[in-house]
């Protein structure tokens, strides 16, 4: 049985259709939604595209009495943070921070704090939970989600810079972040003495043995501007930390691929790039699934093309060095750490709390990009061809510009590790074959001087 | 203004010792390893401390405002005159 809606919040629940999102409010969630809708900084973060568009919508009948109906627009592709590289868990913690410091002016607050309120529009986050924000106590100087906000923002962040922990691995196993006393453990034991460290790691996971039943009680400020100073304070700390811990551009086995780019020769990467180019002018898809993005060469061009791409790599810091170049560029690109060949899985509860990468992707796109891919597929992960195709064919509902990299290419070689035999049957007609089982060739290209080629196929009906 | 420097100063050496003495506990306590313990209880706490002697500099800033403004109107009318 697939699961009606969210159900985590007693003040409302969520369903998505096709390009909708429908939220019921409940009665007890009514006076924080009023509260949202009226305040002005709501409505600039609205008009800025940090936080979601939200209509009430007065026809629709309510299933339960008291209850209040809202609609959002869909986001077209969702993401997970066990799916962004550090730099998107930051700018993601940034906006978590910025709607804080906002909304304290009003007397509003976020009840949590966790990466699982912000969704990518391309590369910009956007805020999607709006049941989050609520009215605060003015003499309350305790931010409760301060924890959560440390355990699934700041605590992986700083893992991810002391200990180089990848953030979407983090986050595959550790859905609601990481506590200071299972991180003090993973921190080099000279660095945890020190700031930020200390304040937010080491001290807090001592200090933990000192919990008692009083800890979680009320606290009141002498008066509401002692409470608003504090939480100022609190917020302004917090940014600090948050700006000390900004991801670092390292390079990795992969980052350099695009500019040094061992596998083409000048003009071999010049008559790649003009098919790629000439085949988008012809088809001129509306999105784009790019496998094996690398820095995102082909996505950036599917993006000044027209499309809205989602860009997929198993390297972190290339999806890293692409979501900067996105983001300044403000291309329409998201771009995501997800391995092909092991593919995000479905997650939470009856593990439908969270659609695994290829349900989300299946009929989304009207072109797949799967260049300079298909040998790592095949060799470094032993998928046989015609699945790779029949995969291929789920994530597009029409194009697929592949690339074909043969026996004798230097890197088909490099990867077989001395295994060339079990490749000595694959050839350019083997994967034609492969290929018409679920698509036709329009177009092809054989690359000068190479053992690669380039094709532009589309679906059989 | 002499006992307004002591108060300032006093605050400051009180804040100061028990930061230290915080830091020193924190130091020695050992790491719990419990079943049922909180993840975010340590944080809490160490926000807690901190709203603590934020909100005494708020109080002392307070403090000192507070006359710094009843006199502030006579200096201006004192100026105009």
């Amino acid at each position: 049985m697939k699961l009606a809606g969210t159900f985590r919040d007693p003040a409302g629940s969520v369903s998505v259709s096709q390009d909708q999102v429908t939220r019921i409010v409940f009665s007890e969630g009514l006076p924080n939604l009023n509260a949202y809708l009226n305040s002005p900084a709501v409505r600039r973060h609205v008009e800025s595209g940090e936080l979601v568009e939200t209509r009430v919508d007065d026809a629709a009948p309510a299933l339960l009495s008291g209850s209040v109906i809202v609609e959002h627009p869909r986001i077209p592709f969702a993401s997970y943070p066990c799916e962004w590289p550090a730099v998107m868990l930051h700018a993601a913690a940034r906006l978590t921070l910025e709607l804080c410091s906002s909304l304290l002016g009003e007397c509003l607050g976020l009840k949590d704090a966790t990466p699982s309120n912000i969704l990518f529009r391309g590369p910009r986050p956007v805020f999607i939970d709006i049941l989050s924000i609520e009215k605060r106590e003015p003499l309350d100087p305790i931010w409760l989600a301060d924890a959560q906000f440390a355990r699934t923002f700041l605590i992986p962040l700083l893992l991810n810079r002391r200990a180089a922990c990848p953030i979407h691995e983090l986050f595959l196993f550790y859905r609601d972040g990481i506590a200071a006393a299972d991180a003090v453990r993973r921190l080099p034991a000279p660095r945890r003495w020190f700031p930020p460290d200390l304040g937010l790691v080491t001290l807090p996971a001592r200090a933990a043995s000192l919990e008692n039943e009083g800890l979680y009680r009320g606290r009141q400020a002498r008066d509401a501007g002692e409470a608003r100073f504090i939480l100022e304070h609190r917020f302004r700390t917090l940014r600090k930390k948050l700006d000390s811990l900004q991801p670092s551009v390292t390079a990795s086995a992969w980052s350099g691929y695009q500019t040094d780019c061992p596998s083409y020769t000048a003009e071999q990467h010049t008559a790649k790039r003009e098919f790629v180019q000439r085949m988008l002018g012809e088809i001129k898809p509306s999105r784009v699934l790019d496998v094996g993005s690398n820095t995102g060469e082909f996505s950036l061009m599917a993006a000044a093309a027209g499309a809205s791409v989602v860009s997929i790599d198993t390297d972190p810091e290339s999806v890293a060095a692409l979501w900067r170049s996105a983001n300044n560029a403000g291309a329409d690109i998201l771009p995501l750490v997800v391995d092909f060949a092991r593919p995000t899985p479905a997650a939470g509860w009856r593990c439908q709390e969270q659609d695994s990468f290829l349900e989300r992707a299946e009929g989304f796109f009207d072109c797949a990009f799967f260049l300079a891919v298909t040998h790592h597929l095949m060799v470094t992960d032993q998928i046989p061809l015609d699945q790779i195709f029949e995969v291929a064919a789920s994530v597009t509902s029409r194009w697929l510009l592949i690339e074909y990299v043969g026996p004798a290419d230097p890197m088909f070689r490099r990867l077989t590790r001395g295994r060339d035999s079990l490749y000595a049957g694959f050839s350019r007609q083997v994967f034609e074959t492969c290929a018409r089982s679920h698509f036709d060739v329009v177009s092809s290209l054989t690359i000068p001087s190479s053992d690669r080629a380039l094709y532009l196929l589309t679906r059989k009906s | 203004m002499g006992s307004k420097s002591t108060i300032v100063k006093l605050s400051r050496q009180s804040a100061s010792n028990l930061a230290l003495r915080a830091l020193t506990l924190a130091i020695f306590l050992e790491i719990p390893l419990k079943a049922y313990a909180d993840p975010g209880s340590g944080l809490l706490l160490w926000q807690v401390a901190g709203a603590f002697f934020v909100g005494l500099v708020y109080q002392v800033r307070k403090f000192f405002q507070g006359p710094k403004q009843k006199f502030k109107p006579e200096e201006k009318a004192e100026k105009g005159q």
